[in-house]
């Protein structure tokens, strides 16, 4: 008897824990490039994600392949440069800095520390962003910029011109408790 | 003791589970092999690459006159250049719906391309139906119904290596005007009704940019009196953007149901005409 209220007691507590976690399997992600006298930008719908915010911990993957700039042509060139086949994900796990807690109709601008991972390569980053909790979830919003350079991309031409080196990237999702 | 320390570890193991780095799963948007051809056509015929959905491309072909016409004609640049402007544009992934004019006999046309199967992990080929309906626009006195041709084919293609893609092309074309014509000597040549052909197409990829290409469309059974089988050699460039096509060729022709029934150059004969057609691919949505 003593097991199983100490077991239940164990649960509970996992549970607690868990009550200020939060998933997303359909966020969305931009990416804005530029090209001389020309911008494209790519976007895809399936951004995975988790946010906790008891242990102030985020983690957020997407499939390259998932990205979709307007030109299927555009499309296939890109992830020829990304080497898909080889990298499929673009991923972001960092901290919450510092962790807190968020009440039913709060907001909060949030900095967050971490590690992005794309093309093989990974690099410690900040990315400011917001947290919304809403009804439905926590409203995410976030951007950051890359360069190519640093994750060992080539810039793919347009005739004679260069994409440029930077990359604004964009995320923004509802994410729902866990 | 002892036991409740098993049971705090097996929980501890239980939340850490639910608290670790999501698993990285792969989408199964992409599972289908592409980029067998760069463009919608190979040379004549056209190619198992699709428009994708909510694009547009737009392709310009010329073909000159006949290189063996040596340096006097410009190596046939000189001579009278069939020219045809097309768009096609992708109702969906698999489906795309084209109109194209040629300056020859002033054809304007209409088809499809229907990818039916893709090649992927799952299935070895791509199979698409095309099908194109035919005009000559010319104020020639001729019928509706004499003026109009029909295309249809089957492309069975597969990428057998990240360099090498083939595709084999059953093909039928239909004239509704068989024409006599008289040629020089007295004679008279017969055109056919129908002709069934069986095109043999490949690309082979030097490098991102640059690929080669041949296609031959040997006749089946008859074929109309005086014609040879279209033979086509030439080169992809791809800019990113644009795909430049460069090509000699026995067909003069590029409606596929014309080339099957008029190309009257012989590739054995080094009878062919200089070519090249501009891809331009554009996103409406």
């Amino acid at each position: 008897m003593k097991s199983i209220l100490f077991a239940l007691s164990c649960l509970l507590i996992s549970v607690t824990c868990s009550a200020q976690s939060f998933l997303t399997k359909d966020g969305s992600v931009e990416f804005l490039s530029r090209v001389p006298l020309h911008s494209f930008s790519g976007e895809s719908s399936s951004l995975n994600g988790r946010v906790s915010l008891e242990e102030g911990t985020v983690d957020f993957y997407i499939d390259l392949e998932t990205l979709k700039t307007g030109i299927g042509k555009r499309d296939k060139d890109m992830r020829k440069v990304l080497e898909t086949k080889e990298f499929p994900f673009a991923e972001f796990v960092g901290t919450l800095d510092p962790a807190f807690e968020l009440q039913p109709g709060d907001s909060k601008p949030v900095r967050v520390s971490g590690v992005f991972s794309m093309h093989g390569i990974d690099r410690s980053i900040e990315v400011e962003g917001s947290l919304v909790y809403v009804e439905a979830g926590l409203e995410l919003e976030a951007a950051w910029t890359i360069r190519l350079e640093d994750y060992d991309i080539e810039p793919p031409r347009l005739l004679i011109m260069k994409v440029d080196q930077e990359q604004k990237i964009s995320i923004r999702a509802t994410l729902l408790p866990e | 003791m002892k036991k409740h320390l098993v049971i705090f570890a097996v929980l501890c193991l239980t939340v850490l589970e639910v608290v670790a780095q999501l698993p990285r799963e792969r989408s199964n948007d992409r599972q289908v092999v592409e980029e067998l051809f760069w463009a919608p056509s190979v040379i004549i015929l056209p190619s198992v690459t699709q428009i994708p959905k909510g694009n547009v491309n737009f392709s310009i072909q010329h073909v000159f006159g006949n290189v063996s016409s040596g340096i006097s004609e410009l190596f046939g640049l000189d001579a009278s250049a069939n020219i045809r402007f097309g768009l096609d544009y992708g109702i969906s992934d698999q489906l795309s719906v084209g109109l194209g004019r040629s300056r020859f006999d002033k054809v304007v046309d209409a088809g499809f391309k229907w990818n039916v199967l893709q090649q992927s992990e799952a299935f070895p080929l791509y199979a698409s139906a095309i099908g194109n309906i035919a005009f000559d626009t010319r104020e020639n006195g001729y019928s509706t119904s004499d003026r109009q041709s029909y295309f249809v084919g089957l492309l069975l293609a597969r990428k057998v290596s990240e360099s090498l893609s083939i595709q084999l092309s059953p093909s039928w074309a239909h004239f509704n005007l068989a024409r006599d014509l008289q040629v020089f000597g007295g004679g008279i040549e017969s055109e056919k009704n129908d002709l069934f052909g069986l095109g043999m197409s490949g690309r082979y990829a030097l490098s991102d940019q640059v690929s080669l290409m041949a296609e031959w469309i040997p006749m089946l059974g008859g074929r109309s009196d005086g014609s040879h089988d279209v033979v086509s050699v030439g080169a992809n460039l791809e800019t990113g953007g644009h795909v430049f096509q460069v090509f000699l060729s026995t067909s003069q022709w590029i409606t596929p149901q014309y080339a099957m029934s008029r190309t009257r150059d012989s590739f054995s004969d080094g009878e062919v005409s200089f070519g090249f057609t501009v891809h331009r691919v554009f996103g409406i949505q």
